[in-house]
């Protein structure tokens, strides 16, 4: 039927023109007119054998061919659609063959490919796990309704917005009813309750939430119900809802669970739902397992407050808002008659300047280093783009574009770098485990960061970026001589063309600077830190312990019990082997509450701009000072204060002299001259109190706020909680056991929070600073490695390039020393070069950090000093091994090698 | 059914240029060669037209279009029958048959 075909499409015999498969517009156009002169070809020549003459065969052939300019816009119309589509197609089997064939080129050269993604997947890598750390904290909105609205709302107190406290029931009651510029406004409180299953008794962490709170935060229990306005009503039957986690560890995720009898602190609650899985409260670090009915029994009450505000209403307008709401009901007690005077934080404020700072110093460390991860890449591409030239050279003469052949390279780099991405995908995963292993606890909300979907599209499209850095300089020099020279020479190559060399020896210069920069900043973190941890105390924290415990009101219902199981404890706690001396205080030291009034000093007036409204305060007996070792300074120790007896049940004793200590801060601010042993002092309407001594100040390093630096004591007199101090002769964990039989023995009532040492409270302030260096020192000395092995590559690369140069000195008489000498000269001056303009930048930079440090100039000159000392000397050993080499090198070798 | 006149010249024309690549790839000269020698003469077409029908059959799918060297050894441009083009061209000739049928119905009766 048909004629055999050799070839599908083609008559036999027919040889298909080679042609290269892009078919742009102008191709397409081309084609038909062609087409179009082949047909009048044959048509006159058909016409001129027989018999016409060439001229009138070719009107005739132009006359039977019809409208040409009528055809040439009919194909026009056809092609267009069709051109179109060729040409994303053609873009696209472009962009597949460049795929394919840098596939190939890459997996010939396997050792470059390696270390190319290795390097880059350190780069990604890190970037990528502080980006999702920073994503989580600083970008993400709360995962609730309305999200980037919801707010914390506390009270002010003091002038000056300097203290806040967790406002009271009925404060809160008057926001609900009269806030325009907030939606909702819903309260909590935190606390913890001991569980326990019978056997085992743990504690686990709590709160005490309203109905209204899973409905302020859009979600829905994950099984049975939400609390109902009954179950919160004083008096209720006792139901308890599970957290998803504590639902999953303990029974299993059954949902048999309902129902069931949980013992929360001695008494049964009934399991009536689950929390959905991950809810955290905002700006609530802490996990928690049980969620209690919010039961308010006095208006007093206080308890956190979240809030959502309204669109388009700032946390500025609700904080006014708020503020100008007159005070809550007569009669109730005024703190420093300040009352009512509100603050909203935003989730961004509510973190603090220095976490956020930290948070943005390490993201830029870690761009740094990605720079010189990109640096170390393009030189390698450089190198081998240079054995590449004849290839790019026969492919130009074919017909490839430069913008071709650019594109060439660019696919090989942006492989290149999503490789790296994928790498690095991994080791980020890793790292953040890592990250979150050693971060303090105050950043225990870095436990909700993952690898999430943004953090990848960023992570994909830093990645492609870096791509395009590192393959652009490459892919412009490698394609610089495509034609004629580098087909005829042989000896002088791109790569080795004064302009490679200089592009070489810039990135250096420029890993190197970076690197000093990123140490320098090392260096002064360190520095600061150890300022830090090496401030005194003001007290003794060796072998210190202190142990939280608490009388609850059902068990100890006047204070007579109270101070009489306390009593008992503390004997009994003496008794113990090992432990050689014991104190009760409220607080650990050096920490402390705080009391809110105005400071009065007896026979004198204060001047406005000197007063103060915050002081530290804490309870304290007699033997105090001497267990925790802070000296006193002037006056005496108070005495102690007098137990209660059976009829002095009221809270305070009314009759006797107040004694009170202060801090030497304090006396030297109020007293410059002395004499503040004597004086009386007063806050807000407390009584009178009379200082009869003034001991040495204990603050926790950094804490330099206004409120430590004012310090008072007083007896102490026994409350629901006390914290019990010892010294002890051991260690703390081989006197935990023995503590708490101790203590059950004595009282078996009384309830153990937790035992801590005064060393980790202590680390636990410096926590941060300490995460901030060691991360970032890390960084630096990734920085630092990354710029000597491209350092190192640079080198003995530049000394495989010279070697018959260095094989003629050798043959003409150079000592090895000499060799060395060239070598290395040539690496110094790029170190130089690079130390000193890293120097330069670092004085700049580290400008930004200083509002992190402590103790330490942005500028300190003996950061500065090892900075460029270390530096120097890793990057001389990096220049060093290649020199040696070189001296090595055999000139008959070298000169009869081409 | 064609439509207008212009539909049917080019519904013909694209039939006889499926039916001449049945017999084999060609480039367009060929093709009209080959219809002008068919016909003795008779239907000499218009080149801008079987151009415009070779065109149009190769963005439909029918044919398909490729460049080689002809005998003479000049660039040429050579359309081949696909698959999708033979099924067009035999429903258009059972087409064209059945139009040819009625027609002829019509002016048969005298």
């Amino acid at each position: 039927m048909s004629g055999e075909r050799d070839r599908p499409g083609m008559p036999k015999g027919v040889r298909r023109t080679f042609r290269l498969p892009w078919r742009g517009r102008a191709q397409i156009d081309r084609d038909i007119d062609d087409e179009v002169a082949f047909h009048l070809e044959m048509r006159i020549s058909a016409l001129c054998a027989s018999g016409l003459t060439p001229e009138a065969a070719r009107a005739e052939a132009l006359r039977r061919f019809g409208d040409t300019e009528e055809f040439r816009d009919y194909c026009q119309t056809i092609d267009a659609p069709y051109a179109r589509r060729a040409l994303a197609s053609r873009w696209a089997k472009g962009w597949m063959q460049d795929v394919h064939f840098a596939l190939r080129q890459l997996r010939r050269t396997p050792a470059f490919a390696a270390i190319a993604v290795l390097t880059l997947a350190l780069g990604i890598g890190a970037n990528t796990a502080i980006f999702s750390v920073v994503q989580h904290v600083l970008l993400a909105p709360f995962p609730y309704r309305g999200g980037d609205r919801i707010v914390s709302i506390l009270e002010s107190i003091g002038p000056g917005n300097q203290a806040f406290i967790t406002p009271r029931a009925q404060t809160v009651r008057v926001w609900q009813a009269r806030a325009h510029t907030l939606e909702q406004i819903v309260g909590y409180l935190p606390g913890e309750a001991t569980f326990s299953d019978g056997s085992t008794s743990e504690p686990i962490a709590g709160a005490s939430i309203a109905g209204d709170m899973l409905p302020f935060l859009g979600v829905r229990p994950a099984l049975g119900r939400n609390f109902s306005a009954r179950d919160t009503t004083v008096g209720a039957a006792p139901v308890v809802m599970l957290g998803y986690g504590v639902w999953q560890s303990r029974y299993g995720g059954r949902s048999d669970v309902l129902g069931r009898l949980v013992n929360l602190n001695g008494k049964s609650f009934m399991v009536i739902g689950v929390m959905p899985r991950g809810l955290a409260l905002p700006f609530d670090s802490q996990e928690r397992g049980i969620w209690m009915p919010l039961q308010l029994t006095t208006p007093d009450d206080r308890m956190q407050v979240i809030g959502r505000l309204r669109s388009g209403s700032s946390a500025e307008d609700a904080t006014r808002e708020l503020s100008s709401f007159p005070a809550a009901a007569p009669g109730a007690e005024q703190i420093g008659g300040l009352l009512g005077a509100a603050k909203v934080w935003t989730r961004k404020a509510m973190l603090g300047d220095s976490y956020r700072r930290t948070l943005i110093m390490l993201f830029g460390a870690v761009g740094l280093v990605l720079l010189i991860a990109c640096a170390n890449v393009a030189n390698l591409l450089l190198v081998r783009a240079g054995s590449r030239e004849r290839e790019f050279a026969v492919r130009a003469a074919l017909g490839a574009g430069r913008g071709r052949l650019i594109r060439q390279v660019l696919t090989e780099s942006i492989l290149l770098a999503l490789a790296g991405c994928a790498a690095g995908l991994l080791l980020a995963w890793r790292g953040l485990h890592l990250i979150i292993a050693l971060s303090p606890r105050e950043m225990s909300d870095l436990s909700g960061v993952r690898l999430e979907p943004t953090v990848l599209a960023w992570s994909i499209g830093v990645s492609i970026i870096s791509g395009l850095i590192f393959g652009l300089a490459p892919a412009f020099l490698a394609t610089e001589h495509t034609i004629g020279k580098s087909l005829k020479s042989s000896t002088r190559s791109a790569s080795g063309s004064a302009r490679a060399r200089r592009v070489r020896g810039t990135l250096i210069v420029g890993e190197i600077a970076l690197s000093v920069v990123l140490l320098v900043g090392a260096g002064l973190l360190l520095r600061s830190f150890s300022a830090l941890e090496h401030v005194d105390p003001g007290f003794d924290p060796h072998n210190l312990v202190g142990i939280s415990v608490t009388m609850p009101a059902e068990h100890f219902s006047s204070r007579l019990s109270r101070h009489a199981a306390i009593t008992q404890v503390v004997d009994g706690v003496r008794r113990i082997p090992g432990v050689k001396s014991v104190t009760l205080a409220s607080d650990m030291p050096p920490t402390g509450g705080i009391a809110f009034g105005d400071l009065e000093i007896a026979g004198r007036t204060i001047a406005s701009t000197a007063k103060v409204s915050l002081m530290g305060f804490a309870m304290a007996d007699e033997n105090y000072f001497r267990v925790v070792s802070i000296p006193l300074r002037e006056g005496r120790i108070f005495t102690p204060s007098i137990p209660p007896t059976m009829d002095a049940d009221s809270a305070t004793v009314d009759d006797g002299v107040h004694e009170i200590m202060i801090s030497q801060r304090f006396a030297k601010r109020f007293w410059p001259a002395g004499g503040a042993v004597g004086s009386r002092i007063r806050i807000g309407d407390s009584k009178w109190n009379t200082i009869v001594g003034v001991v040495g100040d204990a603050q926790l390093p950094g804490d330099l706020g206004a409120a430590s630096d004012l310090r008072m004591y007083v007896p102490f007199s026994v409350t629901d909680h006390a914290e019990i101090i010892l010294r002890s002769a051991v260690p703390l964990g081989t006197l935990v056991p023995q503590l708490n039989s101790a203590i059950m023995r004595a009282s078996p009532f009384i309830r153990v929070h937790k035992a801590q040492s005064a060393e980790s409270v202590i680390a636990h302030a410096v926590a941060q600073p300490r995460f901030a260096m060691t991360l970032f020192g890390a960084f630096a000395l990734l920085a630092l490695t990354l710029a000597v092995v491209g350092l190192y590559g640079v080198i003995a690369y530049s000394v495989s390039q010279r070697t018959r140069e260095i094989g003629i000195r050798i043959a003409l008489g150079a000592q090895p020393r000499d060799v060395v000498a060239l070598v290395m000269r040539h690496g110094f001056a790029l170190v130089a070069l690079g130390i000193a303009i890293g120097i330069a930048a670092a004085v700049g930079a580290t400008r930004v950090i200083q509002s992190l440090l402590f103790g330490v100039g942005s500028t300190d000159l003996l950061s500065f000093l090892v900075a460029g000392v270390v530096t120097a000397l890793v990057t001389s050993l990096a220049c060093y091994v290649p020199a040696r080499r070189a001296a090595l090198i055999d000139p008959l070798i070298a000169l009869r090698a081409d | 059914m064609p439509q207008d006149v212009s539909d049917l010249l080019h519904g013909t024309l694209d039939v006889l240029v499926l039916k001449t690549l049945s017999w084999g790839p060609m480039h367009g000269y060929a093709i009209a060669s080959w219809i002008e020698q068919r016909t003795d003469g008779t239907l000499e077409i218009v080149d801008a037209a079987l151009y415009k029908s070779l065109h149009r059959l190769e963005h439909g799918g029918a044919i398909a279009a490729e460049w080689g060297l002809s005998e003479n050894n000049r660039r040429a441009k050579y359309y081949s029958l696909t698959p999708h083009g033979r099924q067009l061209m035999r429903a258009e000739t059972a087409t064209w048959r059945r139009y040819v049928v009625a027609v002829s119905a019509v002016l048969e009766t005298a």
